[in-house]
């Protein structure tokens, strides 16, 4: 199979989920008791936006029509309108993305990078401290609760560090950037890298620990192959075979383990924001459960479920790029 | 799993002292669940107000600077005249019937207008610092009212003998409605207050109870005679209560409303075993039919079934099982139903990928051959063989289920009826913990939680090791 191929099918396939997705989506939404109505359109809205709702999403046409006005509703970026602040919810998440993508990207990248050299540490010096010191660090972060890390690292890092040291070691509460934000860019820029700190540290220690213990197991596999012994037969320095033959082969497998992760880095996010009051989907989705706003509730989960299938595509991709099965 | 088979497996995964620690914790969690209700005597959601809200644990008690805190201090006066209840002094017209509960009756004769008091005293000691609040209750019964105008009131005295009126009924010609005095030290009106000498925004148990000595409750009735008429009332005095909820409370201190931390910590390990354990195996038997069927079958429905798999691998589950859960309705069983039907596609797929194997194995053709059906296949003969996957998926499907259960409850999604660790985390994060550095409330559920989730991932990783040995470490 070539690399075209390869491409071809992922995106294929790609579209196949995102076609199931937003099916799902308009099932679950529709089907539920009551009144479907209710779910698009708040009773609270003035008469005529009600009948501009009402056209927008086809709500008095049979459902096979509804579904098609549905579809191209959601090609077009019209979400529908907020029940809670009465805009239109693709103002509100396009405002809202930035920040998740952020935080989302930054610790993804972070505990990719820690959990593959801890993983190669670990695996390539088996029965030393250092991997004993991975495993028992992984196997104890599968049992650890997102929020319950985040709560300990506020409560240490912003109410009892801050009273011990006088102030001196104080990260916010709440929050994306201070208000008012700083003026100038480089002040703004630290600013919310401060803010960043905490949620980010949350998200990092939360998944790299399961990272390194796949890539320690899949590195110990590598290790014991032929081609590492005539590596080291050749007298090839150590640092080459385990990166440039150990790691190298073993890239493609931990691409799959990335994209599988994805939806759970999500679903940690979405607590994570919550917590530290981060001003992004994943909180604005917790506000629209609260408060019953459907059209949100439709509009960010959409949105949060094409970011991780694209991210998905993305790491596939990677994979084909990595894996010379397919890139030749 | 025969009993030969059971033992070999016993005998191969008590070398692990991984698994053993797991098997140890488990069963700590679960004898903690089932003695729940003898371990405290507080139901975790129904006691309210068992002290102030928020209140520490009471062993902070052995530090010096929390020493003094008051502990909750239910007061009894009874209804008659020794040293559990009252003493009196009587001036006018009125005679006390001595036989308890206690009446005293005021009769002025014909023509003449008279005066009469009736108090009636009772000494206690507050050995504390100063409580955020009391309250006092006390019914007064009113047997006969004619002709008569009185006014009833409630003082404390202090060891200072300072004297506060802390409840006054005003004068009235009528029976007391509701017949009863219902004192709340958070609710005393704003005219008393200035007459204690204190600015609106004040707290009065704090100020009353600043000392620590002999304090004296005076109960005073004044009653006056209409000049004409022949006057007459009659009142039975009932049993007064004096409720100071304390500032210290318990192993682990209360909520913001007053609920007892320790029995929340307790009876949330029941939930979390419940909904861990049921959700996974309604997943993990999902995972199997499905993995058994499209494996076997192949073609459009193993394509239809993968593709599926597909969409709920990627799909961000806590979201979706977010709006779900708002969608259903929040109660334990909905959380557990769609848990389960959440996240089965991982396991689906590793059962698939084992009976593409098995599916080419001679002991399959065999079957087929003799005509044997599609079901009896999978169930005879392919299940057996994926079944020793599904023992260690169960145990390491707990933990993810047990999270997302808490993570619910944290975000205040759980079933609001039930005590449960992630709803801990809740109050504690809404209603202050972090402002008192209240660790007692946050850290133990948290540990609970992990402790119990890593249980079941040691218990899952050793079942793996001795089921599967082929998926072992290659050393």
């Amino acid at each position: 199979m070539g690399f075209k191929a390869y491409v071809a099918r992922r995106l294929v396939n790609t579209v196949i989920i995102v076609f199931v997705t937003v099916t799902l989506q308009f099932f679950i939404f529709r089907i539920m008791p009551g009144n479907p109505l209710a779910h698009f359109i708040s009773p609270n809205f003035p008469l005529e936006s009600r009948r501009a709702l009402m056209e927008m999403w086809g709500l008095d046409k049979p459902m096979h029509e509804q579904f098609i006005t549905y579809l191209s509703n959601l090609l077009t970026g019209k979400l529908g309108i907020s029940f809670i602040s009465q805009r239109y919810v693709i103002d509100e998440v396009l405002e809202r993305l930035p920040n998740t993508i952020l935080l989302m990207g930054s610790s993804t990248i972070l505990m990719i990078v820690l959990g593959i050299h801890l993983g190669v540490l670990a695996g390539s010096r088996r029965g030393s401290k250092s991997d004993l010191a991975s495993v028992t660090f992984g196997l104890l972060t599968q049992g650890l609760p997102v929020f319950f890390l985040g709560l300990l690292l506020m409560l240490t890092f912003s109410y009892y560090l801050p009273v011990a040291t006088g102030g001196l070691i104080n990260f916010p509460v709440a929050g994306t950037v201070s208000r008012p934000p700083p003026a100038d860019l480089p002040r703004y820029f630290m600013d919310v890298l401060w803010h960043l700190t905490l949620p980010m540290v949350t998200l990092v220690i939360i998944s790299f620990g399961g990272y390194t213990l796949i890539v320690r197991s899949l590195m110990i596999d590598v290790m014991a192959q032929d081609y590492i012994l005539t590596a080291k037969a050749k007298g090839l320095p150590e640092r080459s075979i385990i990166y440039g033959h150990g790691l190298r082969s073993i890239l493609p497998p931990i691409s799959t383990m990335v994209g599988l992760s994805l939806s759970g880095i999500v679903g940690g996010a979405v607590i994570t924001e919550t917590i530290f009051s981060w001003h992004g989907i994943g909180r604005y989705l917790y506000e629209a459960v609260l408060q019953n706003d459907y059209p949100v509730m439709q509009g960010t989960f959409f949105l949060l479920s094409m970011v991780t299938i694209i991210a998905n595509l993305v790491v596939d991709l990677i994979y084909g790029l990595l894996d010379p099965r397919i890139r030749y | 799993m025969s009993r030969v088979r059971l033992h070999e497996f016993w005998s191969a995964y008590k070398n692990s002292k991984l698994g053993i620690s797991g098997l140890v914790i488990l069963i700590f969690f679960v004898i903690v669940a089932f003695t729940a209700p003898l371990l405290t005597p507080y139901d975790p959601m129904q006691d309210k107000f068992l002290a102030e809200g928020s209140a520490l644990p009471a062993w902070f008690k052995i530090f010096p600077q929390y020493s003094g805190l008051p502990e909750t201090m239910d007061f009894t006066v009874q209804s008659e005249v020794n040293g559990a209840g009252w003493s009196f002094k009587l001036e006018g017209p009125i005679i006390l019937n001595m036989q308890a509960p206690l009446t005293f009756t005021f009769k002025a004769a014909d023509g003449v207008g008279f005066s009469g008091v009736a108090e009636f005293a009772h000494r206690f000691d507050y050995e504390y610092s100063p409580p955020y609040s009391f309250r006092v209750n006390m019914s007064l019964q009113f047997l006969d009212i004619n002709n008569a105008t009185y006014s009833a009131e409630l003082y404390i005295l202090t060891p200072e003998s300072d004297s506060f009126l802390v409840w006054s009924s005003g004068p009235s010609r009528r029976p007391l409605e509701p017949p009863n005095i219902s004192l709340d030290s958070k609710g005393i009106p704003f005219e008393l207050k200035s007459r204690m000498g204190l600015e609106w925004h004040r707290n009065v148990a704090e100020h009353i109870f600043s000392k620590r000595g002999p304090y004296t409750m005076i109960l005073r009735f004044r009653v006056d005679g209409d000049p004409g008429g022949p006057s007459i009332l009659s009142v039975t005095l009932g049993r007064l209560v004096l409720h100071v909820p304390g500032r210290v409370h318990g192993v682990l201190g209360t909520d913001h409303l007053g609920s007892d931390l320790f029995s929340q910590l307790l009876y949330g390990s029941r939930i979390s075993l419940m909904i861990g354990v049921s959700a996974a195996f309604i997943s993990v038997i999902i995972g199997l039919l499905c993995g058994l069927i499209a494996g076997y079958y192949g073609r459009i429905i193993d394509e239809a079934a993968m593709r599926l798999v597909d969409v709920l691998l990627v799909l961000p589950g806590l979201p979706m099982l977010m709006i779900l859960s708002s969608l259903f309705g929040r109660s334990i069983w909905n959380i557990v139903f769609l848990l389960g039907v959440l996240s089965w596609p991982g396991f689906a797929r590793v059962v698939r990928a084992r009976v593409l194997q098995l599916k080419t194995a001679a002991f399959i053709e065999a079957s087929r051959a003799i005509g044997s059906s599609g079901s009896h296949i999978i169930f005879r003969h392919l299940l057996p063989n994926v079944l020793p996957l599904a023992y260690a998926t169960v145990a390491l499907s707990i933990p993810g289920a047990i999270m997302a259960e808490a993570a619910l409850s944290f975000l205040a999604l759980g079933d609001p009826d039930t005590p449960s660790w992630g709803r801990m985390f809740y109050s504690a994060h809404s209603f202050g913990a972090f402002q008192r550095l209240a660790w007692w409330w946050i850290v133990p559920p948290g540990l609970a939680i992990t402790l119990l989730s890593l249980s079941f991932v040691f218990i899952g990783t050793t079942i793996d090791e001795v089921l599967n040995p082929r998926l072992r470490v290659v050393r």
